[in-house]
C-alpha cells in the first residue's frame, strides 16, 4: 500500500474571474520525489498558493495526509504544513539558525528557552546532513546552500510531510546540488516527500521518481518508469531544441580576439584578485560556484558596491562600472527590476541612448523615428501600453532593446533564464543572439548553465577568490554537468 | 436555535440588518434631540455612535456581503455545469429559503435523473440479455468451439472460448459492483480477442500494488474494459510499431487508483482540455445528451457511474501528450463490502423511501 501525502483532485482555481488552475490533478506518495516541469509559468504561483494556503476553490478537492483540507463545496480551511523553498529565503533574518529551526516554528510552546538542550537536539540533524554550521550563526551569514539546508531542516523538524523545492539549481551550484540530492534521498527514505520544480527535464531525471508536466495551469501528463528519459519530451521543446541545435556553434568563428573588457585584480569583501578578459563579439558564461562572490560581483558591476582594489577596463580605458555607456548590465528578472512604471514605453526604451544621441530628450522627432524603427521589431501596440500592462516577454524585450539602442561593447546578463518558462527563455536567447550578431559581447553570470551553455564560446568557473577553471567551446564536454544538449558538445556537430 | 436556522438566509439577514440600522438611526435621533435640549456636546454618546456604526459595517461585511459573494459564486458554478450531487449542507448560507428549496429540489432531480440514466443502461443490458437468450448463445459458441477442436483449428477454438467468456461476463452478470479480479479477468479475455486481430502489435501489462488484498476490492462492473478498448482503438492501433497498454493499480490509505496507460499517439492539448472539462462537469453531460454519442460514451458513462455510486469526489481524469501516450486515471474508494458504499445508488433508494423523488 502506498501512503498518499497530497492529492489534488480536479482542482479549478480562479482569482478575480481569471482561471489559473484548470482540472489540476496531482498526487504525491510518502517518501517520493516528484518532479514538476512547468512548460510555461502560467498557474505556478496559484498552484503554490493552493498547496499551502487552501484558498476557496472554484471546483475540486485537496487532500493532505489523506484528509480533505479544501473543497469547492465550502469548508473550514487552514494552512497546510507544507514548506516551499525557493530563491527567496523564508528564514527570519537577525535570528540564529537555532531560533529559526526550533523557537520560531509553529507549535513551539516552551516558556523558558534551554538553548543548550536545543543545541544538543539540533546536532544530530546537522550531523545527519553532514553540515558544519554553528547553531548560533545568524541566517544572513549563511551561504545559499546552507540556507536551503536550514530551510529543509526547519521543515523536517516542524513535521512537514511535503517539501517543495523551486528552481534550486539557480541558487546552488552543481557540486552542492549533488549533496542536496543525497540529503533529499535520505529524508525521502525516512518518509518525507519532495516536489522538485525545475524548467529543465534533465535536472528532474537526476533525482525524481516521477515527473508531472504542467502547462497552462494543468497537469497534462505524469511521467514515470521508462518514460523518465530525455527523449520523451522532445515534442514539447522541439522548436527551442531545433533553434539551439542550429545555432550551437555558429558564434565560435566570429571571435575576433580583440579584448573589449578586462577585469584586473578585482578585490572586495569576498572576491580577492579576480582577473578575466572578454573578447569582442563573444559569449562568455561566468559560473559562480560561491553565492557570496556571485552577489558581490553583481554589486561591483552595477556600481552599487565599490571595489577595494582593482581596475575595470573597457576597450583599454579604465571605467567606473555602469557610469559608462560602453558597458551594460541586465539584472535578474529585468521586467521587474529595470523598468520605470510611471514612464511611457518609449521613454523607457530611450533611457540610455542619451550618449549616442544627446538631444533625444529635447527633440520629440528623434523619439518618434525611434518608435517607427523599433515598432517593426517590437510591434506598434506595445508603445501605447502602460508598463504594468505589458506581458513578461514584452517587458524583457523592452529592456534588451533599450540596451540594443545604447549599443554598448559588452552586456552582462545576470541569471537571465532564472524563473522563465520555455517561451520566455527562447525569446531571451534570441535577444542575446541579436547582441552577438551586432558584435556586442555577452557575459552571462549564472549558477545554472542549462540554457546559457548552448550560447557560450567560453565558460569560466569562479570559486572562492579566483578563476577556478576556464573551458573553451571544444572542451565543454569535460564540464561535469548534466545539461540539455550535453551530448552535442562531444561531437561538435 | 430557530433564530440561528432563520439567519442562514441572506434575505433574513438583510431584514435583520435593516432593523439594526433603523435602531441605530433612532438612537442617533435621540442623541441629537438630547444634545439640542442640553446644548452641550459630550464625547461619550459620540463614541457609542461611532462604535455602533463600525459594528454595523462589520456586520454588513461578514454577515451579509461575504456570504452573498460565496452564494453567488456557487450559483455561477452551478450555471457553469458543476452540479451538487451531494445533499445540500444544512448549515450552508443561502440567499433565501426559496433558493434553498430550489437547490434542494434541483439536486434531488439531478440525482434521480442520473439514476434513471444508469438504470436505462442496466435495462439495456437486460433487454440485450433477453433478446439474445444467453444460454442459446453460449451453447452455440461451445458448439463452434467443439467443431473447431475436432477440425484441429485450435486458434478458432480459443477465440470462440474467449468470446463466450466475454459475453458471459458482460451480459449475464448484472451486478453493479464486481471485484478487481473479475474485472481484470474480463480485460484479459477482451485483450485475447483483440490479439487475434492485432497479433504482436499490441501488448498488455498489468501492474498491481503489493497489497495482497487488492484483487478483492470492489469496482463498478465494466470500468476497465471500455477504457482499455479506447486505449487500443484510439491509442495503440494508430501507432507504428508495437503498442503497450498497461493497467496499473495502487491502493492508498483509503482509495484505489487505477491507471490505464498506453504509449500510443496521444492527443493534443485542446482535445485533452475538452475531455477533462466534460469529465469534471457532470451538468454539461446531462445538458448535452446528444453530445455523449458524438464523444463516445465509454469514458463519460464510466465517469458518471463512479460519481453516482461513490460520490462527486471520485472519478476519472485523463493525461496525455501527443506522440507520448495517454493515461486514464480512475479514483474510487477502496472497499471490499458493498454496504460500505454510502453514496449514489443509496441516495436514490433513500429518496424513494422519503417519497420526495419524482421518478
Amino acid at each position: 500500500m502506498q501512503r498518499e501525502v497530497l492529492r489534488m483532485e480536479r482542482v479549478t482555481y480562479k482569482e478575480q474571474d481569471v482561471t489559473y488552475l484548470q482540472n489540476f490533478e496531482l498526487n504525491i506518495y510518502e517518501g517520493e520525489i516528484v518532479g514538476l516541469l512547468p512548460i510555461n509559468a502560467y498557474g505556478l504561483p496559484a498552484f503554490l498558493h493552493v498547496l499551502r494556503s487552501n484558498p476557496p476553490l472554484y471546483y475540486g478537492y485537496v487532500y493532505y495526509m489523506d484528509t480533505l483540507v479544501n473543497s469547492w463545496q465550502g469548508m473550514k480551511r487552514s494552512s497546510n504544513r507544507i514548506s516551499i523553498i525557493g530563491g527567496q529565503s523564508s528564514l527570519v533574518e537577525g535570528q540564529s539558525v537555532l531560533s529559526n529551526i526550533f523557537i520560531l516554528r509553529p507549535g513551539f510552546k516552551q516558556e523558558i528557552l534551554r538553548m543548550n538542550l536545543l543545541k544538543k537536539q539540533l546536532q544530530p540533524f546537522l550531523d545527519d546532513m553532514n553540515l558544519s554550521i554553528s547553531p548560533d550563526t545568524l541566517v544572513e551569514q549563511l551561504t545559499a546552500f546552507e540556507r536551503v539546508m536550514v530551510e529543509i531542516l526547519r521543515a523536517v523538524v516542524a513535521g512537514s510531510h511535503l517539501i517543495v523545492l523551486l528552481e534550486i539549481s539557480t541558487i546552488v551550484n552543481d557540486s552542492e546540488i549533488a549533496r542536496l540530492h543525497e540529503i533529499m534521498k535520505h529524508y525521502a527514505d525516512n518518509g518525507t516527500s519532495f516536489l522538485y520544480a525545475s524548467p529543465h527535464f534533465e535536472e528532474l531525471l537526476q533525482i525524481c521518481d516521477r515527473a508531472a508536466i504542467m502547462t497552462d495551469g494543468c497537469i497534462v501528463k505524469v511521467l514515470s518508469g521508462d518514460q523518465m528519459k530525455p527523449d520523451t519530451l522532445l515534442n514539447f521543446d522541439s522548436e527551442y531544441d531545433m533553434r539551439v541545435r542550429r545555432t550551437l556553434h555558429i558564434w565560435s568563428d566570429d571571435n575576433t580576439q580583440k579584448v573589449v573588457f578586462e577585469a584586473k585584480n578585482i578585490t572586495g569583501q569576498y572576491i580577492k584578485g579576480l582577473n578575466f578578459q572578454v573578447y569582442s563579439g563573444e559569449c562568455l558564461v561566468i559560473q559562480n560556484l560561491d553565492n557570496r562572490i556571485f552577489h558581490e560581483l553583481i554589486h561591483i558591476l552595477t556600481g552599487n558596491e565599490p571595489m577595494a582594489e582593482g581596475t575595470i577596463l573597457v576597450e583599454g580605458c579604465a571605467v567606473k562600472p555602469c557610469k559608462n555607456r560602453k558597458m551594460a548590465v541586465v539584472l535578474e528578472r529585468p521586467g521587474k527590476t529595470m523598468l520605470f512604471k510611471p514612464m511611457s514605453y518609449l521613454d523607457n526604451l530611450c533611457m540610455t541612448i542619451d550618449e549616442r544621441i544627446p538631444g533625444v530628450w529635447m527633440d520629440s522627432k528623434i523619439r518618434k523615428s525611434i518608435r517607427l524603427e523599433y515598432s517593426k521589431i517590437l510591434g506598434d501596440d506595445v508603445f501605447d501600453k502602460k508598463i504594468d500592462d505589458l506581458t513578461d516577454i514584452e517587458k524583457t524585450e523592452l529592456v534588451y532593446m533599450r540596451i540594443m539602442l545604447q549599443r554598448p561593447d559588452i552586456v552582462f546578463c545576470v541569471q537571465p533564464f532564472k524563473g522563465m518558462d520555455m517561451a520566455h527563455r527562447m525569446r531571451i536567447r534570441e535577444l542575446q543572439e541579436m547582441f552577438l550578431v551586432h558584435g556586442i559581447a555577452v557575459v552571462i553570470l549564472t549558477i545554472n548553465m542549462a540554457d546559457a551553455l548552448s550560447l557560450a564560446n567560453r565558460v569560466i568557473q569562479i570559486k572562492e577568490n579566483t578563476v577556478l577553471t576556464e573551458y573553451e567551446q571544444k572542451d565543454f564536454s569535460k564540464l561535469p554537468l548534466t545539461v540539455p544538449w550535453h551530448s552535442l558538445y562531444h561531437t561538435g556537430s | 436555535m430557530k433564530i440561528h436556522t432563520e439567519m442562514r438566509f441572506i434575505s433574513n439577514r438583510v431584514a435583520a440588518f435593516a432593523v439594526a440600522v433603523f435602531i441605530v438611526l433612532l438612537v442617533i435621533l435621540a442623541v441629537c434631540v438630547y444634545l439640542v435640549i442640553k446644548q452641550s456636546f459630550p464625547w461619550q454618546p459620540l463614541l457609542v455612535l461611532i462604535i455602533a456604526v463600525a459594528a454595523l459595517l462589520a456586520l454588513w461585511w461578514f454577515w451579509i456581503f461575504k456570504p452573498y459573494v460565496a452564494s453567488k459564486d456557487e450559483i455561477s458554478r452551478f450555471l457553469d455545469g458543476y452540479l451538487p450531487f451531494d445533499a445540500i449542507d444544512k448549515n450552508e448560507v443561502m440567499l433565501s429559503p426559496f433558493t434553498y428549496q430550489e437547490f434542494d429540489r434541483v439536486s434531488k432531480i439531478l440525482r434521480s435523473s442520473q439514476t434513471v440514466n444508469l438504470n436505462k443502461r442496466q435495462a439495456q443490458y437486460l433487454a440485450l440479455q433477453n433478446q439474445i437468450n444467453p444460454h442459446f448463445l453460449y451453447n452455440t459458441l461451445d458448439g463452434i468451439r467443439s467443431e473447431a477442436l475436432i477440425a484441429g483449428m485450435d486458434n478458432v477454438a480459443d477465440m470462440t472460448e474467449a468470446l463466450a467468456t466475454f459475453f458471459r461476463y458482460t451480459i449475464s452478470k448484472v451486478e453493479n459492483l464486481v471485484t478487481v479480479e473479475e474485472e481484470l479477468d474480463n480485460c484479459r479475455t477482451y485483450f485475447k480477442i483483440q490479439q487475434y486481430r492485432f497479433g504482436d502489435r499490441i501488448q498488455l501489462h498489468i501492474e498491481l500494488d503489493s497489497d495482497d488484498n487488492i484483487m478483492h476490492y470492489l469496482i463498478p462492473k465494466l470500468t476497465l474494459q471500455p477504457i482499455l478498448e479506447n486505449s487500443i482503438i484510439h491509442g495503440t492501433e494508430l501507432k507504428i510499431g508495437t503498442g503497450i497498454s498497461t493497467i496499473h493499480m495502487e491502493k492508498t490509505q483509503s482509495r484505489l487508483l487505477i491507471r490505464i496507460s498506453d504509449d500510443g499517439i496521444g492527443m493534443d492539448e485542446d482535445t485533452l482540455e475538452d475531455l477533462n472539462r466534460k469529465l469534471g462537469k457532470s451538468g454539461e453531460q446531462l445538458a448535452n445528451a446528444e453530445q455523449e454519442k458524438k464523444d463516445g460514451i465509454a469514458l463519460f458513462n464510466v465517469n458518471n457511474r463512479i460519481h453516482l455510486i461513490f460520490g462527486e469526489e471520485y472519478g476519472m481524469h485523463i493525461y496525455s501528450i501527443k506522440n507520448v501516450g495517454t493515461d486514464v486515471e480512475i479514483t474510487i474508494p477502496a472497499t471490499t463490502r458493498e454496504h460500505e458504499i454510502k453514496k449514489g445508488v443509496t441516495y436514490a433508494t433513500r429518496s424513494t423511501a422519503d417519497g420526495t423523488r419524482d421518478v
